[in-house]
C-alpha cells in the first residue's frame, strides 16, 4: 500500500530550489517591458524515484508553468533544478538532449499533442527517430510493443488520430511518452478532458506503467479527488507559490492552509446528499501581474490579520516530529 | 401532491447527416415538481444537453425533433411557433450554459443586453429596466454592479461572466431554468459560489431546475431527482439519495464506481469496458449491452423502463 520507504542512500532524482519563472509585459511602440509576471515564484521541493508528485492549484497558480519549467519548454528565470544529482539547468546541446530523454511529458489535450498528419506509428517511432535509436524495424517493433502495452491493438499502428476516441488518444500520447523509458513523466491535466469512465481508464494505466517501468511522476490536477488516488505526496499551489505540501494522507485529514480547507471543502461529493450553505471563498484568485502584498491569499482568507497583508510567509514544517514533511506556509498555523 | 411543472414524454430527437439518422435523444421521458431540481448525467453524446436543446426549441438543422412532448405548465413548447416561443424563453423558461460568451453579446455591454429582455418581456421604461438590472446583477454577487452594468462581457472574470448570464436569465424570474454543464469550466471554489448562488436563487423564486452535467458530485449535491441517460436514451431514474445508495442499472453503477473518491484508497478503479457504441450505428435492443457485466440474452430486445421500488425507474432486464 504505502511507498513511504525511500529506497536506501539515493538521491532525490528531482531536486527544485526556489524555482522562478516570469514573463515580461511589454508595451507601446517599442514593446520595453512594463512588468512581469511572476507565474513561478520561488518553488522548492525534492521528489524520490517511484514516487508520485501532484501539483494542484486553480487555474492560473502557476502549476503547468511549473511542469513546462521543469522540462524546460520554458526558461526560469532563476533558482535551480537539479536531475538524477547533476544541473539540469547547466546542460546543453548535447547533454541537454540526453537528459530530456529521461524526462516526459504528457499533455491535457490528446488531440493538440497529436499531428493529424501523421500515423500513430510515425508519432510514438518518433522519439527514436530524434534520437536515432535503432534501425527502423527495430523501433516498428518497439512501437508495437508499446502499443500492447498501453492498450491498443496492433492494427492500429497505421491509423491517424482522428480516427480515435478522446481515450485511446491519451493512451497515443502515454506510448509516445514512455518510448524513450524515461525516469520521470510530468503529466499535465492527462484525464481532464475525459469521461469519467475512460478517465479510470487512463488512470490505472498510468498506474500499471509506473510499477511496470519504476516511473516518477508529477502529475497537475485541478481534481483533488484524482490527485488523491494517485499521488503520494501534494503541493497545493497559489498564484506562484507552494502554500502546503504533506504525504497525501496528511493533507486530507489534516489541511493546515486556509486555502487547503477551501478547496477540500469546496469539492462537491457523491453520495454526500443535498448540501446549502457550502464555505465558500468570496472573490477570484487575484492577478499574478500585481498580486497581494504579504501573503497573496490574504485577500480572501476568513482569518488573515495585520501580519498577512505585511510579510510573505515562508514554507515551514507544522511539526518538528513527523519528519517536517508536512509543510505550510501560513502565519497562523501555529509553528 | 403538486401537479409536475415540467413534463416531457416521449421526447425523440434526430439529427439528419449525410451519414444517416442520428437519434440523439430517442424516447425520452421525465418530470419535475414545482420547485425542484432534476439532475441529468451522462458521458458526453449521451443525449443530455440535446434534450435541453429541444425544450427550449434551440436545436439547429441538421438537428429536429421527431416526436413527443414538453409541457411546461401545461403548455407544450414543442408545438409553438417561434413567434410565441419568443414570449416564453426568457420569461417562463430560461437557459443558463457551460461558456457564458454563448448567451453573452460580446458587442453590447452587459446593461445593454439585460435591458433589452427586461424591457421586451415586462414592458419596463428605461429606467426601471436599468434599475431591475442593476438590481439582479447586486443579486448574483456580482461587485459594484452599476459599473459592471456599463461594462462589456470581455471585461469580466470567468466567474463574473457566468454571474452575468445568470442574472440575465433569471431577471424576469422563470418559473423554470435549465442549466447546461453551467460550472464545468470553472474552478471549485468559484464552482462552490456559482452553486451556491444557483439554490438561493431557486428557492427564492421557487424555480423549477433541470441540471445538466456530466459531474456525479455536483448532481449529488444539488438535485432531488437524477436521471442517468446513455446513447440517447434514459437508463435509470430515481431520487437521488436512492440512486446513489443504491444504483440499479449496471452502467449507473459502473460510473459511480469509476470516480476516484475521496478518502476511500483504491488501488484500481473500476472502469467500464470498451466505448460508447457510435450513434450511427447503435445495437438493437440495450445500447449498453456491449460493456455491460450482465449482459444476457434478453439484452437483444430494447428494455422498458420499469418502476422497481416507488420512484425508482430502470432500464434493464437484468436487475
Amino acid at each position: 500500500m504505502c511507498k513511504q520507504t525511500p529506497p536506501p542512500s539515493s538521491t532525490p532524482l528531482l531536486e527544485v530550489d526556489n524555482l522562478k519563472t516570469t514573463f515580461p509585459i511589454r508595451r507601446g511602440l517599442l514593446l520595453r517591458k512594463v512588468a512581469e509576471v511572476r507565474a513561478v515564484d520561488g518553488v522548492s521541493f525534492s521528489l524520490n524515484r517511484g514516487q508520485t508528485l501532484g501539483l494542484v492549484g486553480e487555474s492560473g497558480c502557476g502549476k503547468s508553468t511549473l511542469g513546462r519549467t521543469l522540462i524546460r519548454l520554458l526558461e526560469p528565470s532563476s533558482g535551480a533544478i537539479r536531475f538524477e544529482g547533476e544541473d539540469f539547468l547547466a546542460c546543453s546541446g548535447k547533454t541537454l538532449r540526453e537528459k530530456r530523454q529521461r524526462l516526459q511529458m504528457i499533455f491535457q489535450d490528446p488531440f493538440a499533442a497529436l499531428d493529424p498528419r501523421k500515423t500513430v506509428g510515425q508519432i510514438i517511432m518518433e522519439p527514436l527517430q530524434v534520437h536515432a535509436i535503432g534501425n527502423r524495424a527495430q523501433q516498428r517493433e518497439q512501437a508495437l510493443e508499446l502499443l500492447a502495452v498501453v492498450g491498443l491493438k496492433a492494427e492500429h499502428i497505421n491509423r491517424y488520430p482522428h480516427e480515435f476516441s478522446g481515450g485511446q488518444r491519451q493512451r497515443i500520447s502515454i506510448a509516445r511518452s514512455i518510448m524513450l523509458r524515461p525516469e520521470l513523466i510530468i503529466a499535465d491535466e492527462p484525464t481532464s478532458a475525459l469521461d469519467v469512465s475512460v478517465q479510470a481508464q487512463i488512470l490505472n494505466l498510468l498506474k500499471d506503467l509506473q510499477r511496470q517501468f519504476n516511473l516518477t511522476y508529477i502529475f497537475i490536477s485541478h481534481d483533488l479527488a484524482v490527485v488523491e488516488h494517485v499521488c503520494d505526496t501534494i503541493a497545493v499551489m497559489y498564484l506562484g507559490k507552494i502554500v502546503e505540501m504533506a504525504p497525501r494522507d496528511t493533507l486530507f485529514t489534516n489541511p493546515q492552509h486556509p486555502y487547503t480547507q477551501a478547496l477540500l471543502a469546496a469539492i462537491p461529493q457523491v453520495g454526500r446528499g443535498k448540501r446549502r450553505g457550502r464555505l465558500t471563498l468570496g472573490g477570484d484568485v487575484p492577478s499574478p501581474i500585481d498580486p497581494p502584498s504579504g501573503c497573496a491569499f490574504h485577500p480572501r482568507c476568513q482569518y488573515a490579520n495585520a501580519r498577512c497583508s505585511q510579510q510573505t510567509p515562508v514554507l515551514t514544517p507544522v511539526t518538528e516530529g513527523d519528519g517536517g514533511d508536512h509543510q505550510v506556509a501560513c502565519w497562523l498555523t501555529p509553528p | 401532491m403538486t401537479s409536475p411543472l415540467v413534463s416531457v414524454t416521449g421526447l425523440k430527437t434526430s439529427f439528419f447527416t449525410q451519414q444517416g439518422e442520428v437519434k440523439a435523444v430517442d424516447d425520452v421521458s421525465f418530470s419535475i415538481d414545482r420547485g425542484k431540481t432534476l439532475g441529468i448525467v451522462g458521458e458526453s453524446g449521451c443525449g443530455k444537453s440535446v434534450t435541453s436543446y429541444a425544450m427550449m426549441q434551440l436545436l439547429e438543422p441538421p438537428g429536429r425533433v421527431v416526436g413527443g412532448s414538453a409541457l411546461i405548465d401545461g403548455v407544450d413548447v414543442l408545438a409553438l411557433e417561434e413567434r410565441q416561443m419568443q414570449h416564453i424563453r426568457g420569461r417562463r423558461m430560461a437557459m443558463i450554459f457551460q461558456e457564458p460568451m454563448t448567451a453573452l453579446n460580446p458587442v453590447y455591454t452587459i446593461g445593454y443586453q439585460l435591458d433589452e429582455q427586461i424591457k421586451l418581456h415586462l414592458g419596463l421604461s428605461s429606467a426601471e429596466s436599468r434599475e431591475r438590472a442593476i438590481e439582479y446583477l447586486q443579486l448574483v454577487g456580482i461587485p459594484a454592479p452599476a459599473q459592471r452594468y456599463r461594462d462589456y462581457p470581455h471585461q469580466l472574470s470567468g466567474g463574473m461572466r457566468q454571474r452575468a448570464m445568470i442574472a440575465m436569465a433569471l431577471c424576469c424570474e422563470p418559473d423554470f431554468l435549465i442549466a447546461d454543464e453551467p460550472t464545468t469550466a470553472l474552478d471549485v471554489t468559484i464552482q462552490a459560489q456559482i452553486l451556491e448562488l444557483i439554490q438561493d436563487m431557486q428557492q427564492r423564486f421557487s424555480m423549477t431546475v433541470q441540471f445538466i452535467t456530466h459531474d456525479l458530485g455536483v448532481i449529488s449535491e444539488l438535485a432531488d431527482q437524477v436521471m442517468v441517460m446513455y446513447a440517447g436514451r434514459t437508463v435509470e431514474i430515481a431520487p437521488a439519495e436512492n440512486l446513489f445508495a443504491r444504483p440499479q442499472h449496471p452502467y449507473t453503477r459502473a460510473l459511480i464506481n469509476s470516480l476516484p473518491r475521496f478518502g476511500q484508497r483504491v488501488q484500481r478503479l473500476d472502469t467500464i469496458e470498451g466505448s460508447v457504441p457510435s450513434p450511427l450505428d447503435l445495437p438493437t435492443g440495450c445500447a449498453f449491452q456491449n460493456r455491460c457485466v450482465r449482459v444476457s440474452p434478453a439484452c437483444g430486445e430494447k428494455p422498458p423502463l420499469r418502476t422497481i421500488d416507488g420512484q425508482h425507474r430502470v432500464a434493464c432486464f437484468n436487475v
